[in-house]
């Protein structure tokens, strides 16, 4: 009986630090994850509809910087004039060049119709 | 003759085209927090994406809601699932313009109102809020605005367990550096 009675109190306790865990769990880290998905800049410019169902996924975009515009809180980066990448801590990036950037997918921007991505990380290869 | 009237015409047309100058951001900051005795939590968008005329004095601002970061993962969840559906509803819209009869070109600050429109969760609002203009030595434009929606107004139902920890009025806060376009 007592045994019983200490299992349901074991239950009842981890229930509610999994519900606290889940609760106050912090936003995925993008740098620490892998991408779910790879695209080439290029093809998703000409067919910005193939990125749609995979909305909230982590995308990786390989393509050329097209402009760079920054604020006190992130750096935009569009890569081939319709991918919008919003990096949170500002890197050493120039217009023109090459680079491979994860973020998390979030819809197409209609006011200057690009695709966009948050919390975006440029993705070094080794 | 003909020809050369409306060769006229179309270098006077030509001319307001030009006199219609375009300033845009991608880096408009928007903010919204929700304060109550239980519970305070706020989300922001440092992504969004706005234009500015600034001879018609026009104002137009997209931000989609997926681009909100929030501090925890299941808040932004909720959000995204639960409150804005921001899979039916992807972004927030306002178009408006500022009443007062400013020069935009001319440097310094003005304490204006903007009226417009908000869509917003499928509804679309009549919205009138104050903001402050400042016209840099550089040409290049800041906005900055403060304003209350209402979740009722949007439709946008907070089940009963979680109402104490949700405010019905969100305070928005709208923060934008406007550059020339090239």
């Amino acid at each position: 009986m007592k045994k019983a009675f200490f299992l349901v109190l074991v239950v009842i306790a981890s229930a509610s630090f999994y519900a606290y865990y889940l609760y106050n769990k912090p936003s995925i880290d993008v740098q620490k994850a892998t991408a779910e998905l790879y695209f080439e800049a290029k093809d998703l410019t000409k067919n910005p509809k193939i990125v749609q169902p995979h909305i909230d996924k982590i995308i990786e975009v390989k393509g050329v910087i097209s402009e760079i515009e920054d604020s006190d809180e992130s750096s935009i980066v569009i890569l081939n004039g319709g991918i919008k990448c919003e990096l949170l801590a500002k890197k050493n990036i120039q217009k023109g060049q090459t680079v491979s950037i994860k973020g998390i997918y979030t819809g197409f921007d209609e006011m200057f119709n690009e695709i966009s991505l948050k919390k975006c990380h440029l993705v070094i290869k080794k | 003759m003909k020809k050369k009237l409306l060769f006229i015409i179309s270098l006077v047309l030509l001319h307001f085209v030009h006199a219609q100058e375009k300033l845009i951001t991608r880096t408009a900051k928007v903010t919204f927090e929700s304060k109550t005795d239980t519970e305070a939590f706020s989300a922001k968008n440092t992504q969004v994406a706005s234009i500015l005329i600034s001879d018609t004095k026009t104002i137009a601002f997209n931000a989609l809601l997926k681009s909100f970061r929030f501090e925890k993962a299941l808040m932004e969840e909720h959000f995204n699932e639960k409150y804005v559906n921001s899979e039916t509803y992807p972004s927030a819209k306002f178009k408006g313009r500022i009443i007062e009869n400013i020069d935009l070109n001319k440097v310094g600050m003005y304490d204006v109102s903007i009226q417009g429109k908000m869509n917003f969760h499928g509804v679309e609002q009549s919205i009138k809020t104050v903001a402050k203009v400042i016209v840099n030595d550089d040409h290049t434009i800041n906005i900055t605005s403060n304003f209350k929606m209402n979740l009722d107004t949007y439709q946008i139902r907070i089940p009963a367990i979680v109402k104490e920890k949700i405010s019905e009025d969100i305070v928005v806060t709208v923060n934008a550096h406007y550059k020339k376009s090239k």
